[in-house]
């Protein structure tokens, strides 16, 4: 256990090194360090604190976000297909943000991030708001409300060509260009969700079980999942906002961790978490290397990078699940 | 009162719904064999009547005589070369949609299991938006680089994990990731599209019959009747196995291959019906539910899915023929703004969701 833990130590730390120290032009890691810490910065020092910091701070956020919300997806919703953004999250998201530039007109990137969140937001509270009674109706009538809102936002786009050469770079997913007050604004929505999804790591261990043995062992199957899955799509919502759909992260980290830690949730939650950040900054740093000075969209780069992994977990034995 | 609530005599009990063809007699609950019929004829009417409408409406008349070769030029090239094919089409991928995607939930025991999860959608789609960037126009050419991508991406699915041994959650989660990396293509290669090359992906990618060639969908259509053949000959025993390996294998069915021979019949027709029409999405994922819903069937039907696919295909063309005849706007659009509703509807009305 303590090697287990001490990896994920020492994984987070360096994933989150090479996304501050890495990029396309070259500064030298006493630069890094000191940018973090300097009173009054050299321009190369302010370039990291500006850039690469924010950017470094939303791969944390999202990453620890992603990975928990896809955890409680998958096991509240008892489908390894489940991704988080299955309840409508992401659809929100995306027809929030594509609502954003049509009626508002809105060009920044802070700006997107707002009517992202109001939009993910809205259908979140309706779907909680019908009620979830089985893991099986949640997933359909989530599935149902996902394609009709991709569809209006698919809509939307064909309709309103400049729209759609603003929408794509948000619609792929990138790390890049938010800035610090940005990221720190969802730092506490997804303070919150972490917070309740941590406490409830035993009514997860019990939803994983049939609805009998949950109930005999005192879990209230309707409250507890009502509760998980509004802060997953909390987190979600929030992550989406900030970074685009990214939801290949929430479906493929947790079955990632799973194959090394095992189903149990005290284990799984936190490494799927770490897994999270390390994908995503991984991702990150490397789309920022490959085809230098320009970048690849950490959207392509995560699926460039966690597809095979998790093609070859999945083949090694120990089976997802 | 009178009325007892016991279990009622066994000889009270009487088989209902038996279709007797001949010496076969099959067992079919009268309200699953009215609701694929209602829902066929749905999309036969639906069908006819695109026939007749969009940027010229034609009178009964007409449309007879230009089907057969007579009238003005001008309607015989409509009917014959345009609307005829996308009425067809819409049956047809609508059907072949729906019957594959019953296939993998039953194959796979997953609601949200489609042809997608090997691939076939992400892998058509990283094909055919490759020929459309590389500047090639023609409907065939797009069409065929679809159906490759589609099968490739099946085709590594399949021999990395072995599918013939069982299709559990290992497998999906191989189709994922393998998905994914056809899924960043697409995404990577759009987003360096200059605009009017991105524009035409998107609507490829929405789904679309406007562009449907009668080339296309006749070697659609034969690519999918022949791939249909294995499904249909084998859905009694796909419907075994559903019960379980153990309990099949003692029904006779040989498990291992009847998944392997339905499962490459399924990839194969949705990888055609996907090259025709583009990746139109939700129809395979949603049919096989909106279906049980409607039959208040306890399993997956296969004819009904069908029915259902085939009837939210042609109904949804229809509306984009009546709505917006002058505008291309893509089909898929359409299934979902209707198909979704309604599933919601049906969902939140049926407390009964397995």
């Amino acid at each position: 256990m303590a090697c287990v833990v001490g990896g994920a130590v020492l994984l987070l730390a360096g994933a989150i090194a090479a996304s501050l120290g890495i990029g396309s032009r070259a500064v030298p890691w006493s630069d890094v360090w000191a940018a973090l810490f300097a009173e009054q910065p050299t321009s190369t020092q302010s370039l990291i604190r500006s850039i690469r910091l924010p950017r470094t701070m939303a791969g944390v956020v999202v990453g620890l976000a992603l990975g928990a919300a896809g955890v409680v997806s998958q096991t509240v919703l008892r489908n390894p297909l489940a991704d988080p953004g299955l309840l409508g999250v992401s659809a929100g998201a995306a027809l929030g943000a594509v609502l954003g530039i049509v009626v508002f007109g809105i060009t920044s990137i802070s700006g997107f991030v707002w009517c992202a969140f109001v939009g993910a937001g809205l259908v979140t509270l309706g779907v909680v708001a019908l009620g979830v009674r089985t893991p099986a109706r949640t997933l359909l009538a989530g599935l149902a409300l996902s394609t009709a809102l991709d569809a209006i936002t698919a809509f939307l786009l064909l309709v309103d060509r400049t729209t759609l050469e603003r929408f794509r770079s948000w619609g792929v997913g990138s790390l890049s260009g938010r800035d610090l007050e940005t990221v720190m604004q969802v730092v506490p929505i997804i303070g919150v969700g972490l917070v309740t999804v941590a406490l409830s790591v035993r009514t997860l261990d019990g939803l994983a079980l049939p609805d009998d043995s949950a109930m005999a062992l005192g879990i209230r199957l309707a409250p507890a999942r009502t509760v998980l899955l509004l802060s997953m799509a909390l987190l979600c919502a929030a992550a989406t906002a900030l970074v685009g759909p990214l939801a290949f992260v929430g479906l493929a980290v947790p079955h990632i961790a799973r194959s090394i830690v095992g189903p149990r949730h005290d284990r799984l939650l936190p490494a799927a978490m770490v897994l999270g950040v390390v994908l995503l900054l991984g991702a990150d740093v490397i789309g920022r290397v490959l085809v230098r000075p320009a970048e690849l969209e950490v959207g392509v780069m995560v699926a460039i990078v966690g597809a095979p992994t998790l093609i070859v977990l999945a083949l090694r034995g120990r089976p997802g699940r | 009162m009178t009325a007892s609530n016991g279990p009622r005599p066994v000889s009270a009990i009487r088989p209902r719904g038996l279709v007797r063809l001949g010496p076969l007699t099959v067992a079919i609950p009268p309200r699953v064999l009215l609701v694929a019929l209602a829902l066929g004829a749905a999309a036969l009417a639906s069908a006819v009547g695109s026939l007749f409408v969009g940027e010229v409406s034609l009178g009964p008349s007409e449309v007879l005589a230009a089907l057969s070769g007579e009238g003005p030029r001008q309607n015989v090239f409509l009917l014959q070369s345009v609307r005829l094919p996308r009425a067809l089409a819409g049956v047809v991928i609508g059907a072949t949609l729906g019957l594959s995607g019953a296939v993998f939930q039953v194959l796979a025991r997953n609601p949200l299991a489609s042809p997608d999860v090997v691939g076939v959608q992400s892998g058509a789609a990283a094909g055919a938006v490759l020929v459309i960037l590389s500047g090639t126009a023609a409907a065939g050419r797009v069409s065929t680089a679809a159906m490759t991508g589609g099968l490739i991406a099946a085709i590594i699915v399949g021999g990395v994990s072995r599918l013939r041994r069982a299709f559990g959650d290992q497998e999906l989660v191989v189709g994922i990731g393998v998905a994914a990396l056809f899924e960043a293509f697409v995404a990577y290669t759009l987003v360096r599209a200059d605009t009017a090359d991105l524009v035409r992906a998107t609507v490829w990618l929405s789904g679309s019959l406007v562009n449907v060639e009668p080339a296309t969908v006749r070697a659609g259509t034969v690519a999918i009747v022949l791939a249909a053949v294995p499904i249909v000959v084998l859905a009694r025993s796909l419907g075994a196995t559903a019960l379980g390996v153990d309990l099949a294998r003692v029904l006779g069915v040989r498990v291992g291959a009847v998944r392997a021979t339905v499962g490459v019949g399924a990839v194969v027709a949705a990888a055609a019906a996907t090259s025709v029409g583009g990746p139109i999405p939700f129809v395979a994922l949603a049919a096989p539910h909106l279906g049980r819903l409607l039959a208040r069937s306890p399993g997956t039907s296969l004819a009904v899915s069908a029915a259902t696919g085939a009837a939210l295909l042609a109904l949804a063309d229809l509306i984009v023929r009546l709505v917006a005849p002058t505008v291309a706007l893509p089909v898929g659009l359409l299934t979902a703004l209707t198909g979704a509703p309604l599933l919601f509807v049906l969902v939140l009305r049926r407390d009964t969701v397995r």
